[in-house]
């Protein structure tokens, strides 16, 4: 009897233990952010690729910064950032986006063309806050990658 | 009365005529009981004015502010050149040594800030003057340059840097004019 209550007693502090370790050791979340890579153009749509028009808000506020009257979504990817881990985000075969929270809602954002350190920036990124990161691209065109806070609905596609 | 003669009348009461011109008014009024009537009850509409009219302060308008100091320098500048002008040892002496501090200590300071922040550290409102790129890529009413250190571009080749943010659309923009990314 006493052998049995001191098992029963013996699995249920492990089953504890065990809970508390996964609860302890679960990593935080962190803040969901979302990247679009993004192609503007003042000309049209190009054939044959897939290319989502960006619409709504975005689509006015890119209007009316940039000089381009088009832009189409190439990527969009939304992601968790631990704080302290670099989160690595692929927005194509070439560009790459590495994502570390250095504390809450500051960001460190690294962004690579072509397996190369193109541009390293620290930016706090709040709700309502976006950050572009943009270049020209051939015959008057332009890239870029946007970054803010996820939308509930966005799925997570690391 | 004829109208000429009322409105004569009229900025006598308000003390905008000459020595000349107050005293015919004091004469006409001494001789003419239209005009002294008409002299009294402006006096007494100005006094009632005074005592009644509310005092309104409006508010300072961004352009009248910066006027109000474009004025002020302005009015600086003419005061300078008056004192210059009754005393010729200015030019060579006091004014000529002021005229190259301010520059050279401009001159320090970007150096010094250069020297601090070496390299392609991009967002200053030079990057934003040179960057053809990004100078026609941005609507530059909407946009003010960010001046600061946390942006590195380290690989850049050709690169051209610029980091600028619009408070009316709350986007911060880091544009990397011939940049190797797609």
């Amino acid at each position: 009897m006493n052998t049995r209550l001191f098992l029963e007693s013996l699995v249920g502090m492990a089953v504890l233990a065990l809970a508390a370790r996964g609860a302890v050791g679960a990593e935080p979340e962190g803040t969901r952010l979302a990247a679009q890579l993004l192609w503007g153009t003042n000309g049209e749509k190009p054939a044959g690729k897939e290319l989502k028009p960006v619409e709504g808000e975005l689509d006015r506020r890119l209007r009316r910064v940039f000089k381009w009257k088009s832009y189409f979504e190439i990527e969009r990817k939304a992601f968790a950032t631990p704080v302290g881990k670099p989160t690595k985000v692929d927005m194509s075969k070439e560009c790459r986006l590495e994502v570390l929270n250095v504390s809450g809602d500051e960001f460190e954002i690294q962004l690579f063309g072509k397996g190369v350190l193109v541009v390293k920036k620290r930016q706090r990124i709040v709700a309502g806050e976006t950050v572009v990161l943009g270049g020209d691209d051939k015959n008057d065109n332009a890239w870029f990658v946007v970054l803010g806070m996820a939308k509930p609905g966005d799925p997570a596609r690391p | 009365m004829n109208p000429d003669l009322e409105h004569r009348l009229q900025a006598w009461v308000d003390g905008e005529l000459d020595a000349s011109s107050a005293q015919e008014m004091e004469s006409l009024v001494a001789r003419d009981p239209e005009a002294r009537a008409l002299g009294d009850n402006l006096r007494l509409l100005r006094g009632f004015l005074q005592e009644h009219e509310p005092v309104r302060a409006l508010p300072e308008t961004q352009d009248f502010y910066w006027s109000g100091i474009r004025r002020g320098i302005e009015a600086e500048e003419r005061a300078d050149r008056g004192r210059e002008s009754s005393d010729p040892s200015r030019e060579t002496g006091g004014r000529a040594w002021w005229s190259w501090v301010w520059p050279a200590a401009a001159a320090a300071l970007v150096l010094v800030v250069i020297s601090l922040f070496p390299g392609r550290e991009g967002g200053t409102a030079g990057d934003l003057a040179t960057s053809s790129g990004a100078s026609s890529s941005a609507k530059a009413p909407a946009v003010v340059p960010v001046v600061g250190h946390e942006i590195e571009a380290p690989e850049a080749d050709g690169m051209e840097t610029v980091t600028f943010y619009s408070s009316q659309e709350s986007m911060t923009v880091v544009w990397l004019a011939h940049a190797d990314v797609l």
